[in-house]
């Protein structure tokens, strides 16, 4: 019986550990936007919702954070349809060096963004395209592409090639096929490659501060803040990007889920 | 709508292994066909070949008399039923079976008219804003087939559409698509390795071993006048008996056997092309063993066989009797028969039963 005791205690202590190893940073950000003071250093006063207040009257920031949110949404939505057209190709057709190109598609997967970052940057500038939202947003779908791809292929199953056979047999052309066969039928894994990547993109920083400008995502506008110093406003900023990021997850979660279910 | 298929010396080839040897095969318009055979044989690949969905090495398909060999699945009067029904599993019933129709532009007026006419026809109507994810395996099936029936085509082929059923449920729906056959009237081409399947709903069965065809003819024929000793065991139980052509003349059949030499008459069937000095089998169905006490025109007599064992089937007896060459043979004796297992019975044959066939 002691034994058994001390087990449990032994796991439950390890998992608290775990758990406020990986959250509590996060805690500390979000706890301290609420702080009633000019520093985001013990002690806790407060709270207070000022430094929210302060947040969403900087124009700067809320530009920022509208910059963000058209990367994500476009580059994601690139993202998805390259990723679902590659998925298509290299799981429904006889393609030479097969087993080569799906590495070679996955492979931007283990290089570090920075890394992608530097690339794009020299590219550009040797063809002298000068950096813009446009170019943030060309580093996510280089970024996002090899997810969405893993994603949508690893649910492309061999059932569902007689299914698109049985589509054409009626008359269906290639393109009716995959528009309203193949895709409706992965909209589970689409909607939840989509809903990944718009998180990536959306708090992504090195690509988005390498290859940004004048124009800024909100992780860039909150790495300048940081740069005059500690404020509870960068906090708050911060908790606003996560909740969003929260958010997206939930909504993925809700609506792939329930397309899941009903399928 | 419906079509006669002829095809015309179809071989097909997978890198260097021959799925299909030279097959020549008519099957006529608004008839039920079954391709029958073991698994490997062919018949699945000739159905693939029939839909467009493979290019034939060599050969031709024609649809009355029009050569379809190299048109895509969409624009041939085939279509095809597939094994996993391959329903559409994101749209309703009405959907499912509106697609065809729809890829060929007709009006959603007339599409929901035409689905909810061909879902009544397999008894569906009242569940069509279902899905398929919805339905039973017998319910999936009826509507893979109302599917298939709403583009109207000349040629339905069904790729053992009963595979995944049970056995209570697979027997009924036999009888219905024979049913739905015979009030479309479209020709049906229906693959299975289940030789009861094809007796229950062929007007003719083809039997196909090897990438051949061995066998065609109505399943009575092919029953009774089985064309290889390949047919005759896979078309129920055959014993068979090796042996020897002596000699031929048009009374009498002489073939010599482990039982000794036996006097067959003419008009049991004889396989064409055989002659004196042929190796020939003698085939004899269970049933064709007669009860013993019976009076026959052309009894054959085998001698004393020993009762190995007996089955009581409700109608019938099944004994294994262990005959005087040495080998088992299968007996199928009235219910009121009862003999002792280990006792002896002399096995007699109905001589007018008996088929001649080439040995393999």
């Amino acid at each position: 019986m002691a034994r058994r005791y001390i087990q449990t205690t032994l796991t439950t202590v390890y998992a608290a550990l775990l758990y406020g190893f990986i959250f509590l940073p996060v805690g500390v950000l979000v706890l301290f936007s609420f702080q009633d003071s000019r520093l985001p250093i013990m002690p806790f006063k407060g709270p207070t919702l000022k430094w929210y207040e302060a947040v969403l009257a900087d124009s700067r920031l809320i530009e920022s954070m509208v910059n963000s949110l058209i990367v994500a949404v476009s580059s994601s939505l690139l993202s998805v349809v390259l990723g679902f057209l590659a998925a298509y190709a290299l799981a429904r057709f006889y393609l030479p060096g097969k087993g080569w190109q799906r590495a070679l598609l996955t492979a931007p997967l283990t290089v570090s963004y920075l890394i992608i970052a530097l690339g794009l940057m020299i590219l550009f500038n040797a063809l002298g395209v000068s950096r813009s939202l446009w170019t943030i947003g060309v580093g996510h779908v280089v970024i996002n592409t090899p997810l969405c791809f893993a994603i949508i292929y690893s649910q492309m199953g061999d059932h569902q090639i007689n299914i698109e056979r049985a589509a054409r047999d009626l008359g269906a052309t290639e393109w009716q096929t995959l528009l309203l066969i193949t895709a409706p039928m992965m909209l589970p894994s689409i909607l939840a490659s989509f809903f990944l990547a718009m998180t990536f993109s959306w708090d992504e920083f090195i690509i988005a501060f390498l290859l940004s400008r004048f124009d800024v995502t909100l992780p860039v506008e909150i790495w300048g803040l940081l740069r005059s110093g500690l404020s509870p406003k960068t906090n708050a900023a911060g908790s606003l990007v996560f909740l969003i990021s929260i958010g997206l997850l939930i909504l993925a979660e809700l609506m792939v889920f329930r397309r899941m279910k009903k399928t | 709508m419906t079509a006669r298929v002829d095809i015309a010396q179809l071989t097909h080839r997978f890198g260097s292994f021959t799925a299909l040897k030279d097959i020549d095969l008519t099957i006529a318009a608004g008839s039920f066909a079954v391709l029958l055979g073991p698994s490997g044989c062919g018949k699945t690949t000739l159905l693939s070949v029939l839909g467009g969905f493979l290019r034939p090495s060599a050969g031709s398909i024609l649809l009355d008399g029009q050569d379809v060999t190299q048109v895509p699945p969409a624009k041939r009067g085939t279509t095809t039923m597939f094994q996993d029904y391959a329903l559409f599993p994101h749209m309703n019933l009405l959907d499912n079976v509106g697609f065809g129709p729809r890829m060929r532009g007709h009006s959603r007026k007339r599409r929901r008219q035409q689905s909810l006419q061909l879902l009544e026809l397999v008894g569906l109507h009242s569940e069509a804003q279902k899905k398929p994810h919805e339905l039973s395996g017998g319910q999936r099936q009826r509507v893979a087939l109302a599917r298939a029936l709403a583009v109207d085509p000349d040629v339905l082929l069904l790729d053992e559409p009963l595979g995944a059923l049970d056995l209570k449920l697979r027997r009924q729906m036999q009888d219905e698509l024979k049913a739905i056959q015979k009030r479309v009237g479209t020709t049906f081409i229906h693959v299975t390795h289940d030789q009861e399947e094809a007796m229950a709903i062929a007007d003719e069965i083809i039997v196909m071993n090897g990438g051949v065809v061995v066998d065609q003819g109505s399943p009575e024929s092919i029953y009774l006048h089985p064309a290889s000793t390949f047919s005759a065991a896979f078309m129920g139980d055959a014993n068979l008996i090796d042996g020897r052509v002596l000699a031929m003349d048009s009374h009498t059949i002489t073939v010599t056997t482990e039982f000794g030499q036996l006097n067959l008459n003419a008009f049991c069937n004889v396989n064409q092309n055989i002659g004196s000095g042929d190796r020939i089998c003698v085939c004899f169905r269970p049933e064709h063993v007669l009860p013993p006490g019976t009076i026959a025109e052309h009894p054959i007599d085998l001698g004393l066989a020993v009762i190995r064992d007996s089955t009581f089937f409700g109608s019938h007896q099944r004994y294994q009797l262990l005959a005087a060459d040495g080998s088992i043979y299968i007996a199928q004796l009235p219910q009121s028969a009862s003999m002792a297992r280990d006792s002896q019975m002399p096995l007699r044959l109905d001589g007018l039963s008996l088929v001649v066939l080439r040995a393999e």
